[in-house]
């Protein structure tokens, strides 16, 4: 009989958690039914369409530097009228500052069935709406970008903003006094950050939006992908590379600041 | 007594240029239990972390049973490491391990890689484990987890995973730093029984010279990276004492609990 | 003039100065993309009753038809789940600063996943489908590429974030590499493992979304197929079905966490 060592718990916990995955994984892998010759031939096709790749032309930079400003505008402006719109909401839907309720509440509803819908859903029934266009990208952006504006903007309110808040009520101020003189003010840094944030991410997700027709750089990566036309391709799959990751360092030093700020 | 340990010259520069050691020179002898005093910043910690090189010298030779620790390859340091057993001022466990696989971490230098890795400790490793565990008066402890445990209960653990190495030597770095008095009489009680009846060498650091007086064979004094004093308890006079804290005096007595308590959370960014 | 009054003007003239940045590049903004404001606002009404006319009621006439391609979706996001933590579990350990066996492996494989990482989801699917051809297999991998580049990140950053004590601790005792990583890096990273392993399933579930609209199969498909075809009552149920797993996976995910941290 040997002496066991270990705390029992934890464990079982740990080893509950990888047998389910496995048990789950095994079955998965089965019922997926990958065929193993498309499996070599996709990868048999790698050195040829490595090579197209590899044929590095500048043609169209200047026109994939164009349409990735288009969608960097896009981004920029959903989020703009995101932010407008959310602060109106949050203020109204928070629960130190709700004028009522009720009407929170459905408000609250609303927001988690908009954010529970994936951004390329909203974007492609803009596009179904509106048409093809920089306008559509904006409009199926809206919804996501301001339903994640309003949750963060909320939570924070309600966090953060309670003491002023409590204050400015208990002199008696009025639900506008309270939102202008208390929680803006000590909330307006965490709102930048999370401002920059979600620019960061609908920049992330514009780039592949035009994809499903909503104008920018993606609908040139479309054009490319559909006509095989690999070359131009690698150029622009390296400028969206380059954006982004300029993008993600630019807000870990915000986040970053702000951070030390906040301590 | 055979010399355990010989310290010759031993320099450390930090990259920032400070000089936490500037030339110590130090024979300790088996069965030796010295305490080293001096005010924090002052370079014991340094001191005995280059014993075994967790942190690694600038200078100097350290010399332990015949092998220079300080040109040591990996294999012949972990030779060495495994006879060094080491206390830490903030116990140092795994907190998600249970309180006996802490203290068979001791053994892990006396296996295999592979059977270190699979937990494959021996049963008479368990049972001595567990039997050091009774002796400090963890029997009900065994298999809680490391993080169930009182700040007094997990240093307990933290003496038992030293001596399950059965050691020549203890490095013990503040130990009783963040104990409450009663806890710090325990663990100090522990370390000293120990080290005497299974004729353990200790070299511990202290900031409290009343404990360092109380318990140690000889006393050693750091200011500043230089030994200031050494000698045995008797010999250090009030006169040497203020020398050494000259400046720090308000250390000498104090539980210097809220100054090096670490990052609660663990995070990187603080 | 004293120095408060003239840090405040300064501070007045500063944040003038950015208003006046943030209207021009609005200005610039709304006219590059030729973005006609009136249209947008009617354009919002339109929307909603899209929304609201053409796609209600839920044709819910033949729902079976779409358990094939939830169980495709579930089928997706354990199989990608499972085998993009194993490969980020390994690229994690070479990767975190205090586990890493060298600096330059380090940095090469930060630099391949940042990439992985900021290429976008949908470019990857698209590249796999001309691949690997239409179909299960080019979905599957385009999943595995975005939680390795996902996970890898998360789980390295976990691992840096441990308690460096413990491992300390460990390593004074003699213990080799592989058991400080076994003995005191892995227990404390358990919790972040399985916490982001779980959270990975959640983003599957919602990638397969997009898979679909590049013919990498999933309940994606289902809707570009029915909008296609203008069969928006469909297209509404396939949505409520979406809907209906996300949130039934992330309540599952969350009891999970609940029970196991």
């Amino acid at each position: 009989m040997k002496i066991p060592i270990s705390h029992k718990a934890t464990k079982r916990n740990q080893r509950l958690f990888f047998l389910v995955m496995i048990v789950l994984f095994v079955p998965c892998l089965f019922y997926l039914n990958l065929s193993a010759t498309q499996f070599a031939e996709g990868i048999a096709r790698i050195p040829d369409i490595a090579k197209q790749f590899l044929q590095i032309s500048l043609d169209d930079l200047p026109k994939l530097l164009t349409e990735l400003l288009t969608s960097v505008i896009i981004a920029f402006l959903s989020v703009v009228i995101s932010v407008i719109v959310a602060l109106l909401l949050s203020f109204v839907i928070a629960d130190t500052t709700a004028p009522n309720r009720h009407v929170a509440k459905v408000l609250r509803v609303i927001v988690v069935v908009i954010r529970t819908i994936p951004t390329t859903i909203w974007v492609l029934l803009a596009v179904a709406s509106m048409g093809f266009g920089s306008m559509a990208g904006v409009l199926g952006l809206l919804f996501p970008t301001t339903s994640f504006l309003i949750k963060s903007f909320t939570a924070q309110i309600d966090e953060a903003g309670k003491d002023s808040v409590e204050a400015i009520r208990a002199l008696g101020g009025t639900w506008w006094h309270v939102v202008c003189n208390g929680a803006i003010p000590t909330l307006y840094t965490t709102f930048l950050a999370l401002i920059a944030f979600n620019f960061e991410m609908t920049v992330a997700e514009t780039v592949i939006l035009g994809m499903v027709g909503a104008g920018g750089i993606g609908v040139l990566l479309q054009e490319y992908i559909s006509y095989y036309e690999f070359a131009p391709l690698l150029m622009g799959i390296l400028v969206v590379f380059i954006t982004l990751f300029l993008l993600e360092m630019m807000t870990n030093q915000i986040r970053k600041r702000l951070n030390s700020q906040a301590r | 007594m055979t010399i355990l340990l010989e310290i010759k010259g031993l320099t450390k520069k930090y990259n920032a240029g400070t000089v936490a050691l500037d030339g110590i020179d130090l024979q300790v002898k088996s069965k030796e239990f010295i305490a080293v005093i001096g005010p924090s910043g002052a370079g014991k910690s340094t001191l005995l972390r280059c014993i075994n090189r967790l942190v690694e010298p600038t200078s100097g030779s350290i010399d332990f049973l015949g092998q220079r620790v300080e040109k040591a390859n990996s294999r012949d340091l972990r030779h060495v490491r495994s006879q060094i057993g080491m206390i830490f001022q903030h116990y140092n466990l795994v907190s998600r391990l249970s309180v006996l696989e802490n203290v068979l971490h001791g053994r892990l230098g006396y296996m295999s890689s592979i059977a270190g890795v699979f937990n494959r400790y021996s049963e008479e490793d368990k049972k001595k484990a567990i039997a050091l565990l009774h002796k400090v008066g963890l029997e009900n402890e065994v298999y809680k987890r490391a993080d169930e445990l009182s700040g007094g209960q997990k240093q307990r653990v933290g003496v038992c995973r030293a001596l399950a190495q059965q050691p020549q030597l203890i490095l013990a770095d503040e130990p009783i730093a963040s104990l409450d008095p009663k806890s710090s009489a325990v663990v100090m009680d522990a370390i000293h029984r120990n080290c005497t009846e299974q004729g353990i060498a200790c070299l511990v650091n202290l900031h409290q010279v009343e404990v360092a007086k109380q318990y140690a064979s000889r006393i050693i004094g750091i200011k500043n990276g230089k030994m200031v004093f050494d000698g045995p308890p008797e010999a250090l006079t009030d006169y040497h004492a203020a020398l050494i804290y000259e400046g720090k005096e308000s250390q000498m007595y104090q539980q210097q609990v809220a100054e090096e308590q670490p990052n609660p959370t663990g995070r990187k960014y603080a | 003039m004293n120095r408060a009054e003239m840090l405040a003007r300064q501070r007045k003239a500063k944040r003038l100065l950015s208003l006046l940045l943030f209207v021009a590049a609005t200005l610039f903004s709304v006219w590059f993309i030729e973005f006609d404001i009136m249209e947008f606002l009617s354009g919002i009404p339109l929307f909603l009753n899209f929304l609201f006319v053409d796609f209600m009621p839920p044709n819910l006439d033949d729902l079976s038809k779409y358990l094939q391609p939830v169980l495709d979706t579930l089928a997706f996001g354990v199989v990608a789940t499972v085998l993009s933590s194993v490969i980020a579990l390994i690229i994690a350990f070479l990767m975190a600063h205090n586990t890493s066996p060298h600096p330059v492996v380090r940095v090469v494989l930060r630099s391949i996943i940042s990439f992985i990482r900021n290429v976008p989801f949908l470019v990857w699917a698209a590249i796999l489908v001309v691949l690997f051809g239409v179909g299960t297999m080019p979905g599957i991998f385009a999943l595995i590429l975005l939680g390795i580049g996902f996970l890898s990140r998360l789980y390295a950053e976990s691992i840096e974030e441990i308690d460096k004590h413990a491992v300390e601790a460990v390593e004074a005792t003699g213990a080799t590499y592989l058991q400080k990583l076994r003995q005191a890096i892995i227990p404390q990273f358990m919790p972040g493992y399985i916490s982001w392993t779980l959270f990975m399933f959640e983003i599957t579930i919602r990638a397969s979304a997009i898979l679909g609209i590049v013919g990498a199969g999933g309940i994606g498909s289902q809707i570009k197929l029915t909008m296609d075809l203008f069969q928006y009552s469909s297209t509404a149920t396939v949505v409520v079905i979406m809907i209906i797993m996300i949130l039934v996976v992330e309540y599952v995910t969350q009891r999970i966490r609940e029970r196991l941290l």
